[in-house]
């Protein structure tokens, strides 16, 4: 006959052992986002000498100089607008499309669906210089919007296959009574099926997001004109053909990882919150 | 009648396919058209070679190496990476406290710019003036420093689990959001039978056409820029670096079709093996419905 | 709860679809044609050059001698920064798909491309500028400089002969020395290792010290190509070596088996930095920079990446050490980075006039003394620093393959590279590894022969 006082020790035991596995990969991720900021407090010289964490000097005037000979200013804007840009007409093309593909029967539906898979799984090789010569055909090279719709095109299928699978199981009584009501097809998925799918959409926000905020070589080529240039451009200005700027390289990084760890902070309670709330039990 | 709703359910799909035809399907025909050529991406003039691209790629044994070498780090990934998402989730939802901090922290690799985590894993694992071997000998481990990077033996998986490092965040978000669905009740109750749940593809390849195919490249971009360090032993075994250094056919890109097929084939192995999260919420939701009837 | 308003009947729904995707659509355009409309403005009556380039460090140096330039001829050129190099390359090439080079910009990677380039007709003949006023620009440059941008008489690449480019700095790679550790080792740091056998027995002496011998970026192929090439030259000659890539001379021939046997006795001796073959030339000189080991294996571009590490470090430059007295020590060298003018340009004199004045001695010593890299002008030698002018010092000794009428086949130099860091490691042997490469090599010339 176990006693209270066993249940109880292995209770602690178990708790002490889940907490270490917690904590020693907390400090493998958060290491290299300590050693970015640590690096961008320290000078061009010290930065491999200086072996500790917390550097003996501290340089946030390193933050202040890579902001300016970055350019940050203009870059960043552009940045959220393109992955505002994207991530909006992603939301309505794929959640158009995935809500297609999930709930109607049109001719060629399993033929076009397979395609979007196919092209999940196969991204074009070296697709930047056949992406610039198909822009030039349709002038929208050098252009934002040519940039928008390239970046769209890349994020569209895994966002159709993630939204799709959730359509699919959504349970129809809901979408039956708002036919019922005389809803149309397109009231039903902008009023029913896409405030449900928030947690699905929330993923799609962040995946985008993410994809579009670390994109830098297409832009480089598509885009002529330096104001159209995405903030990892800042970035690259700090890393030179031999040379590298490693703490204002550091600083840059810290700056441009900020907005999107805020996005996910957003989003996080979304993915969540939203599948636990009364959508269906209320 | 029926024509309207065709035409209307058409109208759903249309921008999507649109862009999809304009932005994926063209470039696609025109750079697998390329594979049949013999060309330097500058000339005018292409030779024709037939399939005369794909069969020397099939002979090559570099290429073999590369797809083997690939493969390992797709089992690894497919493997470890989701074993350690799917634990942290699952300790993550009994822990209350923190848990909060955790979600935020563990999704910090995906997040973190590729040059940054290059650059610090390269920081942590140097085989002469590295942390982990500085921490080892500290430690009196001295015997197990190794040339992590550099040592035949270690280096491959040491990039993979470095790789795996980078994607688990993905996993464990989708894990974690999974399991807190399932009321509690319904945990006592039920054995979890939402088993191995599909991933997300976590596949940035940084530059992708950038690092395999494009003629120009001596070395994977940006010397710094994060995960090519990784690749970088590959670089050295087995020739992933082949299109890259000195290698101008485009003809090649045929070679470097098959060699995303191979990476690719693991993004949807893991959407196929195993249902998706996004499976299983509704269907628990349904069943916590019929739980509450009851 | 969901559906508190009644929605109108399909048609107006597909309308009302309609007119906000095309709200969408517009909104984006206008706010893309606002930077649109701003840049039509400017285009006005000035000529304006637009150069493209990589070089990063350089970039501040350029837009002062743009400013000044302007100031001079009221010709406007735009420097437009796209970094980093491999980037670089890409957007050069997607360009010349679609026909929009700038009126100057550079061609990173091998003469081949540089030749491809000139026959789908993107690149200028600079020769009769070259040659006016008695060849007075041409007699500017050091002429192993400008070999690299030119094309012999009877090349293999189909060029007609002639200078297609300009250099505007040199570059040799050499091997560099720290004189603060050979102090230490009790070595005198006058006199760095001349042959190769005393360099062999330095390592004994580094391996005691507990410090790294050699340093370099053989991770990436082409560093480990520049030394065994300088070897293969001093062993064989440049002839015998341009004859094995002819295919004349077969790669198992004793003397390319000496060449690649330096490397194991290399690291045999413990003068190889432990991991040299997976490291990259940046790690190598941060090693160097921060005094972990005495010899690099680096080009001149170092000097300004060791002076922003380390100001205070105290090197000096060596050659490669002799492995034989039959034929000089060859190092690599020649143009470090040139431009190009774009032959479809429609300020194409202008650009030419540009480049001129860029290369002239003043200019050349402001980028010099600001960027560290040594001058393509040879009247601007006398006014750079002691280090700079030591690499400077030996062009004559230089080759480049560029500077070849024939280039060896890129999967050959692949299998010949990478066997020689298995050779590092142990994996192989010399003979293994020649006998590799003469197969891919016999392949290769069968290739061509279809």
């Amino acid at each position: 006959m176990r006693t209270i006082a066993y249940y109880k020790s292995k209770k602690i035991v178990l708790n002490i052992i889940i907490h270490l596995f917690l904590v020693a990969v907390t400090i493998t991720c958060l290491f290299p986002l300590f050693w970015m900021i640590s690096s961008s407090l320290k000078t061009q010289q010290t930065i491999f000498k200086d072996m500790s964490l917390i550097p003996k000097e501290l340089h946030f005037e390193n933050y202040i100089l890579a902001w300016k000979e970055g350019g940050f200013g203009r870059y960043s804007l552009n940045s959220i607008f393109y992955a505002t840009a994207v991530v909006i007409g992603i939301i309505i093309i794929a959640s158009l499309a995935a809500y297609a593909f999930s709930r109607f029967k049109f001719p060629g539906r399993n033929f076009l669906f397979f395609m979007f898979m196919a092209a999940m799984m196969i991204p074009i090789p070296g697709s930047f210089v056949p992406l610039y010569v198909l822009l030039n055909k349709l002038h929208l090279r050098n252009t934002a919007l040519g940039y928008i719709l390239c970046m769209v095109s890349v994020g569209l299928s895994t966002s159709i296959f993630l939204l799709k699978t959730f359509f699919d199981k959504l349970p129809r009584e809901l979408e039956d009574a708002a036919r019922i009501d005389g809803c149309s097809k397109f009231g039903i998925w902008w009023h029913v099926a896409l405030p449900l799918a928030k947690p699905v959409l929330a993923v799609v926000v962040v995946f985008n997001a993410l994809n579009v905020w670390n994109e830098y070589v297409l832009a480089l080529v598509v885009f002529d004109n330096k104001n159209l240039m995405p903030l990892q451009r800042a970035l690259m200005m700090f890393q030179g053909e031999f040379l590298t700027d490693y703490p204002l390289l550091m600083a840059g990084l810290t700056i441009t990882a900020l907005p999107i760890i805020i996005v996910y902070l957003l989003m996080q309670k979304y993915i969540v919150k939203g599948v636990t709330s009364g959508a269906l039990f209320g | 009648m029926k024509v309207k709703d065709t035409l209307e359910n058409y109208m759903f799909i249309l921008p999507a396919v649109t862009i999809f035809a304009l932005f994926y399907i063209i470039p696609f025909i025109w750079v697998f058209q390329l594979g049949l050529y013999e060309w330097d991406g500058i000339l005018p003039t292409k030779t024709f070679v037939g399939l005369g691209n794909f069969r020397e790629i099939l002979l090559d044994k570099i290429w073999w190496g590369a797809m083997f070498n690939a493969g390992y780090i797709t089992l690894i990934a497919l493997t470890f990476q989701n074993a350690l998402a799917f634990l942290l989730a699952w300790a993550c939802d009994r822990e209350i406290r923190m848990k909060n901090f955790y979600r935020l922290v563990f999704f910090l690799p995906p997040v973190l710019s590729e040059v940054v985590v290059g650059l610090a894993w390269q920081w942590i694992l140097d085989g002469n003036y590295g942390l982990l071997n500085h921490w080892l000998t500290n430690l009196g481990l001295a015997s197990l420093a190794r040339n992590w990077l550099s040592d035949p033996a270690t280096a491959l998986n040491t990039v993979a689990i470095v790789h795996s490092w980078k994607g688990f965040g993905w996993g464990f978000l989708i894990f974690l959001a999974g399991l807190q669905t399932i009321p509690r009740t319904l945990r006592s109750r039920t054995r979890r039978r939402s088993r191995c749940l599909g991933f997300f593809p976590q596949d940035h390849y940084p530059a992708d056409g950038a690092r395999g195919g494009i003629s120009g490249y001596t070395h994977c971009p940006g010397d710094d820029a994060g995960i090519c360090f990784n690749y970088r032993y590959d670089q050295r075994r087995a020739g992933v670096s082949y299109a890259g250094a000195g290698v101008k056919d485009f003809g090649f890109y045929a070679w470097f079709i098959a060699f995303r097929l191979c990476l690719c084939a693991r993004d949807y192995l893991w959407f196929n093996v195993g249902g998706d999260i996004f499976y299983s919420i509704p269907l628990l939701q349904q069943g916590a419905e019929h739980l509450k009837k009851r | 709860m969901f559906f508190e308003t009644q929605e109108p009947t399909g048609k107006t729904a597909i309308k009302t679809l309609k007119k906000s995707f095309s709200l969408f659509l517009i909104f984006i355009f206008s706010l893309l044609s606002i930077p649109g409309c701003a840049s039509r403005k400017e285009a006005g009556k000035t000529t304006t050059i637009t150069v493209w380039h990589w070089m990063t460090d350089r970039n501040s140096a350029f837009q002062e001698l743009a400013k000044k330039y302007e100031a001079k001829s009221g010709v406007k050129v735009n420097f437009e920064l796209y970094a980093p190099s491999d980037a670089y390359s890409q957007k050069v090439r997607a360009a010349a798909q679609g026909a929009n080079l700038p009126d100057i910009f550079g061609i990173l990677g091998e003469k081949r491309d540089f030749a491809s380039f000139i026959k789908a007709g993107y690149i200028l003949d600079l020769t009769p500028y070259m040659d006016e006023n008695s060849s007075a620009w041409r007699n500017k440059f050091f002429a192993k400089a400008l070999a690299v941008d030119e094309f012999a008489e009877g090349n293999s690449y189909g060029i007609n002969s002639g200078a297609y480019g300009v250099p505007i700095d040199i570059m040799t790679i050499q091997m560099v020395y720290n004189k603060t550790l050979f102090k230490q080792m009790g070595l005198n740091p006058r006199r760095p290792p001349q042959t190769f056998t005393e360099f062999l027995d330095l390592g004994k002496k580094i391996k005691e010290a507990k410090l790294q011998g050699l340093v370099s970026g053989w991770g990436e192929p082409w560093m480990i190509n520049c030394l065994a090439n300088n070897f293969a030259f001093n062993i064989m000659g440049k002839d015998k070596v341009l004859a094995t890539i002819r295919g004349e001379v077969p790669y198992t021939d004793p003397d390319w088996i000496t060449v690649l046997g330096l490397f194991k006795q290399m690291q045999d001796s413990g003068m190889l930095a432990s991991g040299i073959v997976t490291m990259i030339n940046k790690t190598a000189e941060q090693l160097f920079a921060n005094q972990k080991a005495v010899f690099a294996f680096n080009g001149s571009w170092c000097v300004n990446v060791y002076r922003a590490m380390n100001p205070g470090l105290d090197y000096a430059v060596m050659l490669p050490p002799a492995a034989s007295e039959k034929f000089p020590v060859s190092i690599w060298g020649g143009a470090g980075s040139s431009f190009m003018v774009n032959a479809k340009s429609k300020n194409k004199g202008e650009a030419v006039k540009f480049l001129q004045w860029f290369t002239d001695c003043d200019q050349q010593v402001y980028l010099a003394q600001n960027t560290s890299n040594p001058p393509a002008n040879k009247d601007a030698l006398n006014k750079i620093s002691p280090v700079l002018a030591q690499f400077a010092d030996d062009m004559e000794r230089t080759t480049h393959p560029n500077a070849w009428s024939i280039s060896e086949s890129p999967r050959v130099l692949e299998t010949f590279d990478k066997g020689i860091q298995s050779i590092i490691i142990g994996e192989r042997t010399p003979e293994q590894i020649a006998s590799q490469v003469r197969q891919i090599k016999e392949k290769e010339l069968a290739k061509k022969i279809k």
